[in-house]
């Protein structure tokens, strides 16, 4: 078989698997038009292929004019599909310049079917063989027939139109797709241009070859469809860990929950019972309702704080300095601290860059690890209750490690999960809560601990917030 | 003699833990509370019947060490655990280890308290097996070996003169040996002495075979 053999059937083979493989997504996602456009290209990159096959292996000058009017009509269709790819998925400034590029295609393949022979000759003389690589390759000569032009001017229009398209792509930030997919159109499209121009004006005697150029396209085409799969792939797993970290802050909020509605239920029905008797103890009964008005209120406290990291969804991001979170929460809880006895050593980097953060959410952060570092030290000696914050930038974002010298835990990395306790009845937002929040503004937290030998809780925040 | 009955309490939750006392308190139970495992297993408890309310999720000692160590050092504590989330497995190796009940908090009054006095039942009547069988040891432990031989030929369904013969003495000294006996173990007719020794040598298998586990 021959080279031309096995080159055109593999275009046309790889053209025609495209075109499956798109007519299979784009009937999965109707609403994506881009995929019907990816279909026709791969139709017409497949009809390329063969129209110009029969071109170059034509043994007559009847054969050859037939053969190069068809090959009009899949490059019409794929003129098409271009425009209507780029449109979708390059979005360019000017969409005239575009619909410009179809119209006169349309009037070129017109012209193409009503001139006398096509739109390349005005009267074809003769044909001729060019020998490429051991194989004849038929090409004909003749006098160029104007209306060439019309085909012509569309093809630089298409350029245009598709060169815009990366552009606005580019600035968009879309830097990838821009490169892939504007560059996979651009440049068999222009090598085809000029091949066309060259060819048919006379300049250069071969034959025309387009097809091997759309190589280049089935290229792209293949990686904007990987780059599809990926993408789904990537937004499924997103929302997989989403809902786990959704779950994992609702068995939380639910566990910490059960508490006060513990107390506050076998509380009121001691109340009932020591009601009943003849002469009920009603001092015993005010302390019962005390007690049940403090869990309520705490029980009250959490649902507010975590409908607060409900409400805003996405949390708001501004410009947060770390440092400044620290003093505040401490100026919180300072007095509290004071009275238990602990000591604080703060170590805040002095040049510390701002990170884009929830203020709200980081102080919430901020304060339970504090607390929790602070009870952790609550049973050393009186005097050896010690905590230290440090804060330092790195090469992404910024740094804070809380330690403690405290009782320290078994496993740190279980301190994080949701139905880990190792306090009675205290009620807080979680560690992992703390690790939720954390990972939503794009950052880590983990921790260090031996049992006797105090924790060390790592916390990292990126300058730039991730990209939803 | 009466022994009282205790319902003791073992939560980390001090909140939870003086909410329960009041509770059962108001009910008219005796109750003692703790918020430390090791404090409670410390302590002296008064004999009586006792009924155990224990959480089951602590820090240190969880509840089911509690349980085991209780079950090891031969505790007779009828157990009514407590949990903030109960799983069917977790539920049925509690029971299956001898707990009496597994009730999910918040708890419900009226189901705590059912629980409790079910316990305390449960435990008031394995003192008083216990001290039945205790009763019928002693007693046959002060048959003297003469006693024993007479006895076993007795229930057998011998007549005294056939058990004259198989011991080798007269059908008057059985006679007297069976008059004893039978005031010693306090019984009336024969079919009461089988059934009793029944009774015991079925105990002692049980308790042979639980303290072989």
């Amino acid at each position: 078989m021959s080279w031309i053999t096995m080159l055109y059937g593999t275009m046309a083979v790889v053209a025609s698997t495209l075109a499956g493989i798109y007519l299979a997504a784009w009937v999965a996602q109707r609403d994506d038009g881009a995929y019907l456009m990816f279909v026709l290209l791969a139709v017409s990159m497949c009809g390329v292929a063969v129209t110009e096959f029969l071109m170059l292996q034509a043994q007559t000058l009847e054969e050859y004019v037939l053969a190069t009017r068809l090959w009009h009509v899949p490059l019409w269709s794929g003129v098409c599909a271009l425009v209507g790819l780029a449109h979708w998925r390059l979005r360019p400034r000017f969409s005239w310049v575009g619909w410009l590029a179809v119209a006169l295609r349309t009037l070129a393949l017109v012209a193409n079917f009503l001139s006398e022979s096509s739109l390349h000759y005005v009267v074809p003389t003769g044909i001729d063989h060019v020998w490429l690589f051991g194989e004849p390759l038929s090409m004909a000569t003749g006098a160029p027939n104007p209306w060439m032009l019309l085909g012509q001017v569309s093809n630089l229009l298409l350029l245009v139109f598709i060169i815009d398209g990366g552009v606005c792509a580019w600035r968009r930030g879309e830097r990838q797709r821009a490169l892939s997919l504007a560059l996979g159109l651009l440049i068999p499209v222009a090598l085809g241009a000029i091949q066309s121009v060259l060819v048919y004006w006379g300049f250069v005697q071969m034959p025309v070859m387009i097809a091997p150029l759309l190589l280049f396209m089935a290229v792209a085409m293949g990686y904007e469809l990987s780059d599809g799969l990926l993408r789904a792939a990537r937004a499924e797993r997103e929302v997989r860990s989403m809902d786990a970290s959704l779950s994992e802050l609702s068995a939380s909020l639910a566990h910490e929950l059960n508490q006060p509605l513990a107390v506050i239920l076998t509380n009121a029905e001691a109340a009932q019972s020591l009601l009943r008797r003849t002469q009920p103890d009603l001092t015993e009964v005010s302390a019962i309702l005390a007690d049940i008005v403090d869990a309520d209120r705490r029980a009250a406290d959490l649902i507010r704080r975590i409908r607060a990291l409900h409400d805003r969804g996405e949390p708001e991001r501004e410009p947060l300095s770390v440092n400044d979170a620290i003093k505040r929460v401490l100026g919180l809880i300072g007095s509290e601290l004071d009275e238990q006895g602990v000591t604080i050593s703060l170590s805040l980097a002095a040049d510390l860059p701002s990170v884009q953060a929830d203020g709200i959410l980081i102080d919430q952060v901020l304060l339970n690890l504090l607390s929790n570092a602070a009870e952790a030290v609550a049973d050393n000696s009186p005097h050896d209750r010690r905590l230290s914050v440090t804060t330092f930038s790195h090469s992404n974002g910024v740094s804070i490690e809380i330690a403690d010298n405290g009782c320290g835990a078994a496993d740190p990395r279980r301190i994080f999960n949701a139905f880990h306790s190792t306090k009675p009845g205290r009620l807080g937002m979680g560690l992992a809560i703390v690790r939720s929040v954390v990972k939503s503004h794009g950052g880590r937290v983990w921790a260090e601990s031996a049992t006797g030998r105090g924790t060390t809780i790592y916390l990292s925040l990126p300058r730039d917030c991730p990209s939803s | 003699m009466t022994n009282e009955q205790i319902v003791y309490v073992l939560d980390d939750d001090p909140e939870i833990l003086k909410a329960l006392t009041r509770l059962l308190g108001a009910e008219g139970f005796q109750v003692r509370g703790f918020t430390s495992a090791h404090e409670f297993l410390a302590h002296e408890r008064s004999p009586g019947p006792a009924c155990l309310v224990l959480d089951l999720a602590m820090p240190e000692i969880d509840g089911l060490e509690v349980q085991e160590r209780l079950r090891r050092g031969g505790a007779d504590l009828s157990i009514v655990f407590l949990s903030g989330h109960g799983s069917i497995p977790l539920s049925v190796r509690t029971v299956k280890a001898g707990a009496e009940d597994f009730l999910t908090k918040p708890v419900n009054a009226a189901e705590l308290l059912a629980a409790i006095r079910a316990a305390l039942r449960r435990a008031s009547d394995r003192q008083a097996e216990r001290e039945e069988w205790l009763a019928l040891h002693q007693r046959l432990a002060s048959l003297t070996p003469r006693e024993r031989e007479v006895l076993d030929h007795v229930i057998a369904g011998r007549l005294n003169k056939q058990i004259a013969a198989d011991l080798g003495t007269g059908e008057q000294n059985i006679k007297v040996h069976r008059g004893r006996l039978m005031r010693k173990m306090g019984v009336r007719s024969v079919v009461e002495l089988a059934r009793m020794t029944e009774q015991l040598r079925r105990t002692l298998k049980e308790r042979d075979g639980r303290a072989q586990e």
